[in-house]
């Protein structure tokens, strides 16, 4: 699998190779900012991108306009977003613009090799992740709109979602049977009044719906 | 003094009324009035009149004037008594000089009223040939040859003038005097007319009562002039009697016209001092400047406050004249305390000037006043203004240097220690793994940190996201209702800050926060169940920064209110 890292930030650019390189990943190239990145994917039309939000020229939501550039060019190349903010704005965006193939992680948090390949692994797989802290965050809330009719156990089904596990991984998670969380979801889908198209779309609209409930 | 002058003046002027009527009572041949009781009645009655007249407007500051127009009325009177009536021979002697003193008098006073005193050449030139020719030749010149038993006036008194009987010089004298009189006369009323039409409007409105009359006198005393002409000395037929009446009537009117202004000037006068005890009642800044433009007539009138730097209105705010407007300052103890601009020529009277100077003294000093606190006030909140949004500023970019730097670094540092744990030995990597999870609380407790100096949503998306963001943070803020539109980032930091502080302040309580536009302002509504809404100083201050106003209230025993108002416009 062949990744592209962007990252104004030499250190972190090159600890992320590195990381990459350690989980098995092919580095395809490394970029300073949006517009080098830009090319770099056209150049070497890679699997995935990980790409920083804040990157030159003005520092606030590069990364963001890049994933969504590189999801209008390409839909198949997955785009993970790191960032040090906790904005479930941020992560409701990239969705927004980028429904598929799509994840917002706390740049910390992929120090861990495993949970870089995790997530990168998902997301290529099509489906979206965003940081559990800001999941959680987001579970806290107090709910308002159609989410208020969903109970507490398929609340957390749909937390799990927005994290980006998949149906086996929420089973895990939860003790429960693959029926039981397949029942959950179908709930889920009901209650947020999602009519049967792809399910992966209705994976991301049932999670925009928990983002934007904040 | 006054009161003397005054006493001594009323009894002159009625012994001169007396004495008058008496001799035209006694020789109604030789009286202008004739025999007519009502004409000696309108004669006698001009002069007092004027006499009157002429007191009010000595009193009223024009001094000069008045003091003529006194000296004229006595004239007038003792015209009379230059006929074989008048019952002593001083006198029949001062009336025989003074026949044509009056009008001499009064056309002085005219050049002083018209324009400013007389300190043209013309105005003295004329006023000089008034008296040389009226009093001096026609008067004084014929009477040192004037014998009145010879000259067919065997029942009049003693001429105590005379020097030698010469009838031939005499008559040449008083020919000279009605014909160089004639165009003194005439001069002055041309002159009085000219400057009249030259003269602003304000002066010609306050001066015109006493003007017009005054030159329909002098104009009917040229026709009688004329009318002389080739008599060559002034008589008393038909056609004398017929002006000389017009003459006491016009004199009546200048003095009707002299009570006119002065009855007017002190409604002016009264409507000022009305108008100051009224400001001090409800002082509404700008009532003074409207009841001048009121009073005195223009609607576009301003009136400016002197300050330390400048003029300034009556909000505070610095101001400059307004182009192709004429100001006059008002002046107290030699210190400049008041501008006012207004139609040209408005106030060129430098007597209506001190009136309002008087006059509204108080007003003008409680507005002053007020102004300038208004000004001081404003800088005030200035500097408040820029101390915050200072503070903002720096706090903005210690935010901007954590993310940019220690939170960067460490993150590289967590990439690192998180590689190594990867190629590390067993016993190892399990200590690198604890070294990594003290990197990461490091990273969340710094981007805590960063989010309390400055929250990025506020910047980026507004009030409220950077409330739903503070929310997540602290379990306790219910918000609901946030207007989603952006406002000056002056207001947003404030906002924010006021929401902030009071969750901080009353945090383990839950709090409700609402907010909501109302005209132009935002308006912020924060409920807690607490009795102490606690120390609210430093927010009141970033309030009264932006010319908010911030008001507590206890709606129930233990429930605090906080409502804040923010000008959002």
């Amino acid at each position: 699998v062949r990744v592209i890292v962007a990252d104004d930030e030499v250190l972190l650019r090159e600890g992320l190779g590195r990381l990459l390189t350690e989980a098995g990943f092919e580095v395809a190239g490394k970029a300073g900012d949006a517009a080098e990145l830009l090319r770099l994917v056209e150049l070497r039309r890679p699997d995935l991108v990980v790409v920083d939000i804040k990157m030159p020229p003005t520092h606030t939501d590069e990364g963001l306009a890049a994933a969504r550039e590189i999801g209008d060019r390409h839909p198949h190349i997955g785009v993970l977003v790191l960032s040090h903010y906790l904005e479930p704005r941020y992560a409701m965006r990239l969705l927004e613009e980028h429904p598929e193939r799509a994840g917002y992680l706390l740049k910390d948090r992929v120090s861990d090799v495993a949970v870089l390949a995790d997530a990168l692994h998902r997301i290529g797989e099509g489906e979206c992740v965003i940081d559990p802290t800001i999941v959680s965050r987001l579970v806290a809330r107090r709910r308002t709109g159609p989410l208020e009719e969903l109970t507490e156990r398929e609340r957390e089904v749909l937390a799990l979602m927005a994290e980006g596990h998949s149906n086996e991984g929420i089973c895990e998670r939860l003790f429960l049977s693959p029926r039981t969380v397949q029942t959950h979801i179908r709930q889920i889908f009901l209650k947020l009044d999602l009519r049967e198209t792809s399910s992966y779309h209705r994976r991301v609209v049932a999670v925009l719906t928990f983002l934007r409930s904040g | 003094m006054r009161a003397r002058v005054l006493l001594i003046a009323i009894a002159v002027a009625a012994a001169l009324g007396v004495a008058a009527a008496d001799a035209a009572r006694r020789a109604p041949g030789f009286s202008l009035a004739g025999d007519s009781l009502t004409r000696i009645a309108l004669g006698v009655a001009a002069g007092w009149s004027l006499i009157a007249a002429a007191t009010v407007l000595g009193a009223s500051g024009s001094r000069g004037a008045g003091r003529l127009l006194a000296a004229a009325g006595c004239a007038w009177l003792l015209a009379g008594l230059g006929t074989p009536g008048a019952r002593t021979a001083p006198l029949f002697t001062l009336g025989l000089t003074l026949a044509a003193a009056a009008p001499a008098l009064i056309g002085h006073a005219l050049l002083v009223e018209a324009g400013d005193g007389m300190r043209t050449r013309t105005s003295r030139a004329v006023a000089i040939a008034l008296y040389v020719f009226l009093v001096g030749l026609l008067g004084v010149l014929s009477a040192l040859a004037y014998d009145p038993a010879t000259t067919g006036c065997p029942t009049c008194p003693a001429n105590l003038l005379e020097v030698t009987d010469a009838p031939g010089a005499a008559e040449e004298l008083s020919r000279s005097g009605v014909r160089l009189g004639l165009l003194a006369v005439a001069a002055c009323l041309g002159l009085a007319l000219w400057r009249m039409a030259r003269a602003t409007s304000a002066r010609r409105r306050r001066a015109g009562p006493l003007l017009v009359p005054g030159c329909a006198y002098l104009a009917l005393v040229a026709a009688d002039l004329a009318h002389s002409w080739h008599r060559g000395f002034l008589g008393s037929d038909p056609v004398d009697q017929a002006l000389w009446t017009g003459q006491a009537a016009a004199l009546l009117g200048m003095a009707a016209g002299v009570a006119l202004a002065h009855a007017a000037a002190h409604r002016r006068r009264a409507r000022l001092a009305r108008l100051v005890v009224e400001h001090a009642d409800a002082a509404r800044p700008g009532a003074l400047r409207d009841a001048l433009a009121d009073i005195l007539g223009d609607p576009g009138l301003e009136l400016l406050h002197a300050s330390s730097d400048g003029w300034i209105d009556v909000t505070g705010q610095p101001r400059t004249p307004p182009p192709d407007t004429a100001t006059t300052t008002l002046i107290r103890n030699a210190e400049p305390v008041a501008l006012l601009c207004h139609r040209r020529g408005l106030l060129d009277d430098p007597r209506a000037v001190a009136e309002i100077e008087g006059t509204v003294r108080l007003g003008l000093d409680h507005e002053r006043l007020e102004a300038q606190l208004r000004q001081q006030l404003a800088h005030l909140r200035r500097s408040r203004a820029d101390v915050a949004a200072a503070g903002e500023a720096e706090r903005r970019l210690l935010e901007r240097d954590l993310h940019d730097g220690a939170q960067q670094r460490l993150a590289a540092f967590a990439f690192a220690v998180g590689l190594a744990r990867r190629r590390a030995a067993p016993e190892l990597a399990a200590r690198l793994e604890r070294a990594q999870h003290q990197v990461l609380e490091a990273l969340d407790e710094l981007r805590e940190l960063a989010h309390g100096l400055y929250p990025v949503a506020l910047a980026e998306a507004g009030l409220a996201a950077a409330i739903e963001s503070l929310g997540d943070r602290r379990p306790g803020l219910r918000a609901t209702g946030l207007p989603r539109e952006r406002f000056a980032p002056a207001v947003e930091e404030t906002a924010y800050y006021v929401i902030a502080s009071l969750a901080d302040r009353w945090t383990p309580e839950t709090v409700a926060v609402t907010a909501g536009l109302d005209g132009e302002h935002l308006i912020i509504d924060m409920r807690a169940a607490t009795n102490a809404p606690g120390d609210l100083v430093a927010i009141d201050d970033r309030v009264g920064a932006l010319d908010g106003a911030l008001t507590v209230e206890t709606p129930s025993p233990g429930q605090t209110r906080v409502k804040v108002q923010l000008p959002c416009a």
